[in-house]
């Protein structure tokens, strides 16, 4: 496939989808192959966009998923830690610990996903399952559908893959994940949630 | 606009490759959002991949053919070439990446020309 040098451009209105709703603004677009230039003075109209779509359908906003009951007591159980921080604060902050901690590097990557062999990860799929619904701010919202498109995941299934496997950290047994809690999640967790 | 802090380490000639594409992305990103049906990859999931570049990765460089956009006259003559692989939920996926960096004289950003995904999330076979 040839890539597009973008060689000639021309200003019109672009409309991108998010979320269900339209997003329109003028931008540059490539006059050959139609890519829109996403440059600083888009971002910001596009933020003004996001924040004016928050204040007025909060439930574009939400995500609905699944959480057996087991995966929830290690969600109840960790939220004691933190007092006055919600559990949509903390499933949040456990799926921005994953994708930006733990799924970059390689190692790390490695030893979660080797988890999901585990007994403790097995526990947490089976049981019935009770319907959580979160709210996340604009911001946070596209990073979950960014990821979501990136593992080609529904971002529901998304997010119950991602906090399932580091809940599993959070209780496994075994000294080396207890460790990897402490070195590697935990002092992010403390981090997020004190400035949330 | 960049932190002065930020742009310094960006003068800094030894900075590693990918560091200094993270480093120009954050402090000031122009990126050519595809339209075309597939792929289309956004400037959001460029964001969140910028991570997973592996830290040693070298590009291969050529000479840029178009001088357009908003840094087009002021960005470096030469762009860069590279693919990289993720591996994230167990699923891993190609990536490619072509960008110059701008300006010329002193980097302050960069430009994406092309982010497209070659390969489609696949299970780690075991």
């Amino acid at each position: 496939m040839k890539h597009c040098e973008h060689p000639q451009v021309r200003t019109e209105m672009v409309k991108k989808e998010y979320f269900g709703e339209q997003f329109t603004a003028k931008g540059v677009v490539c006059a050959e192959c139609e890519a829109i230039l996403w440059d600083s003075k888009l971002q910001e109209k596009f933020n003004d966009w996001l924040i004016r779509l928050d204040a007025s359908k909060r439930d574009k906003f939400t995500i609905q998923f699944s959480l057996t009951e087991r995966a929830l007591e290690c969600l109840e159980h960790l939220a004691k830690q933190f007092p006055g921080v919600n559990d949509s604060q903390i499933l949040r902050a456990l799926a921005v610990i994953y994708f930006n901690k733990v799924a970059p590097n390689p190692e790390f990557a490695r030893r979660i996903e080797s988890i999901t062999e585990s007994d403790v990860f097995k526990s947490l799929l089976t049981g019935e399952k009770r319907r959580s619904k979160v709210h996340f701010k604009p911001s946070a919202l596209l990073d979950i559908h960014s990821w979501a498109k990136i593992v080609d995941l529904p971002p529901s299934r998304l997010l119950e893959e991602s906090i399932l496997r580091v809940f599993s950290v959070y209780i496994e047994n075994d000294p080396e994940m207890k460790e990897f809690w402490k070195a590697n999640i935990l002092p992010d967790l403390e981090l997020i949630l004190k400035a949330s | 606009m960049a932190s002065d802090g930020l742009l310094e380490q960006l003068a800094n000639a030894k900075l590693p490759f990918v560091r200094k594409l993270q480093l120009a992305a954050l402090a000031e990103l122009d990126y050519w959002e595809d339209r075309r049906d597939p792929p289309n990859l956004s400037i959001q999931e460029f964001r969140s991949l910028l991570n997973y570049i592996p830290a040693g990765l070298q590009p291969s460089w050529r000479e840029r053919e178009s001088s357009s956009g908003p840094h087009g006259d002021t960005g470096e003559t030469q762009v860069f070439k590279f693919e990289f692989e993720v591996s994230i939920l167990g699923r891993r996926s190609r990536y490619f990446v072509k960008g110059y960096f701008f300006d010329a004289d002193r980097c302050r950003g960069v430009t994406i020309q092309s982010f497209r995904r070659i390969s489609l999330p696949r299970l780690r076979a075991v």
